[in-house]
């Protein structure tokens, strides 16, 4: 229907809408458009997501390959006595660090 | 009837399009598309301004409540003083002498700031004290950065200097993140947890191995162990407070007791955070010849200068990372790369002769890492 218009509008030398109109279509159509590619902008423009993380502490048996991680707590530092492991050697924290709670993505 | 009324709204619509069309381009010749570009630029510079405003009344806000919370009454006036505190840049036309010149300045910053939180705060505990420095020194630079960019600003509108606003605009994404990453940072030292640029310290308490530290220069201390037979002295920052000591002095003071005590020297080497190119991985580590810290000069030239005078072969291995990395609490790809660090520091010291000695020193700062 609306190609059939449109080829009436342009082979047709009499035309079938009235200037005013044609004018006014235009005008909308330009705006659809415009609406629509700046509809497509903000798709395709990636979402900016903030990377979670999360702060563990990982804590060592001085003597032995004993390990365990838990979350980290206000005080805790590397190379802090935190207790005795079950050999009843010195537990202390050996490294905290932030680990992502997102999966890593494969490149 | 219909085609008159019609022919007139054309004429009408004919007439108005060719005078609106007339008024742009008279307006194109007088400027007008400059000056409306330059006030969308300056409005998007005012919304960034916000955000810049509030990271550095959060982040005075932060360091206020820190300091009432270690038992301060009306900590306001001290943390203004310490956040609007600067250091004048010395004379570099005339260059004879002037990391000692730079020294002197940087000694009388560190003397005063640490005055000022002495005096606030006589009953806090070392690591306390060190990390109020640390907030006021965050919270000092985001203050700077809002009022430098309101000033570009105010400047650019004041003067009508579309380049300058221009360049403002295109700059102001990258420092907005930049300043947003220095806010985070500012929690992750209030928490005391180690950040990404004490991979250096790491590595030395890692190899320290609980040894007894002992003091070498202001807030720097080293230990003594040993290395695939050779013996080797550690330096790093004292920890577990936000500190990043004083490794030049550090490396030139033991390599004089120990030359004094007729130990052969075999190398020195400095471990340090690095910044990765965009694109390399995050805890990548290379090595490569010189003094591996990144302070303006003072600290740097030192171990330069010990190595040459004593004709110490200087290697430096670096921890690669980005600079919101190197700030933020230590990323689990830094911490093992430590291990790696000290898989390269073994492999070097089987190329000196077991009669010689080796000093490792590791740069950045030690919150976290006792």
């Amino acid at each position: 229907m609306l190609l059939a218009i449109t080829g009436m509008q342009f082979f047709n030398n009499k035309g079938i809408l009235p200037p005013e109109i044609q004018g006014l279509v235009t005008i909308v159509f330009l705006a659809l458009t415009l609406t629509f590619f700046y509809y497509m902008m903000i798709k395709t423009v990636p979402k900016k997501q903030e990377e979670q993380y999360i702060t563990k502490t990982l804590i060592k048996c001085m003597n032995s390959e004993h390990t365990e991680e838990r979350r980290f707590e206000k005080g805790d530092y590397i190379g802090k006595i935190v207790g005795e492991c079950p050999e009843g050697d010195t537990k202390y924290i050996y490294a905290i660090y932030d680990v992502s709670l997102a999966p890593k993505k494969t490149q | 009837m219909v085609d008159t009324v019609g022919s007139n709204i054309t004429d009408w619509i004919t007439a108005i399009s060719q005078l609106v069309f007339m008024i742009i381009f008279i307006m194109l010749f007088l400027g007008f598309n400059q000056r409306f570009q330059v006030y969308v630029w300056s409005r998007n510079i005012k919304a960034k301004l916000v955000i810049l405003e509030n990271l550095a009344k959060e982040s005075r806000k932060k360091t206020i409540d820190y300091m009432k919370n270690l038992g301060m009454e009306s900590p306001e006036p001290v943390v203004d003083k310490a956040i609007n505190y600067f250091v004048i840049e010395p004379v570099g036309i005339e260059p004879t002498d002037i990391i000692r010149r730079m020294e002197t300045l940087f000694k009388t910053r560190e003397t005063r700031i640490e005055g000022i939180v002495e005096q606030s705060l006589p009953d806090a505990s070392k690591v306390e004290k060190s990390i109020v420095e640390t907030a006021m020194e965050i919270s000092g630079a985001l203050n700077l950065v809002f009022k430098y960019v309101r000033h570009l600003l105010i400047t650019g509108q004041k003067t009508n200097n579309w380049i300058l606003i221009m360049q403002l605009e295109m700059l102001l994404p990258q420092i907005v993140k930049q300043a947003q990453t220095y806010r985070k940072a500012l929690d992750v030292f209030l928490d005391g947890k180690p950040i990404g640029d004490g991979a250096g310290p790491l590595t030395v308490f890692k190899l320290a191995e609980f040894r007894e530290p002992k003091q070498i220069a202001k807030d720097t201390v080293y230990y003594e162990t040993t290395i695939e037979g050779r013996k080797a002295y550690l330096i790093k920052a004292s920890g577990p407070e936000s500190n990043v000591g004083h490794p030049g002095a550090g490396v030139e003071n033991l390599v004089k007791q120990l030359v004094e005590k007729g130990e052969k020297i075999g190398m020195i080497i400095t471990v340090d955070a690095a910044l990765k190119l965009e694109g390399e991985e995050t805890g990548e580590i290379a090595e490569g010849a010189g003094a591996a810290i990144g302070d303006p000069g003072p600290e740097k030239i030192r171990i330069e200068r010990t190595a040459t005078q004593y004709n110490i072969p200087l290697h430096a291995i670096i921890v690669k990372m980005s600079m919101e990395e190197a700030i933020l609490t230590m990323k689990k790809e830094i911490t093992e790369a430590t291990d790696k660090v000290i898989e390269k520091i073994k492999e070097f010291s089987k190329t000196i002769p077991e009669d010689r000695v080796m000093i490792i020193a590791g740069i950045g700062n030690s919150i976290g890492i006792a």
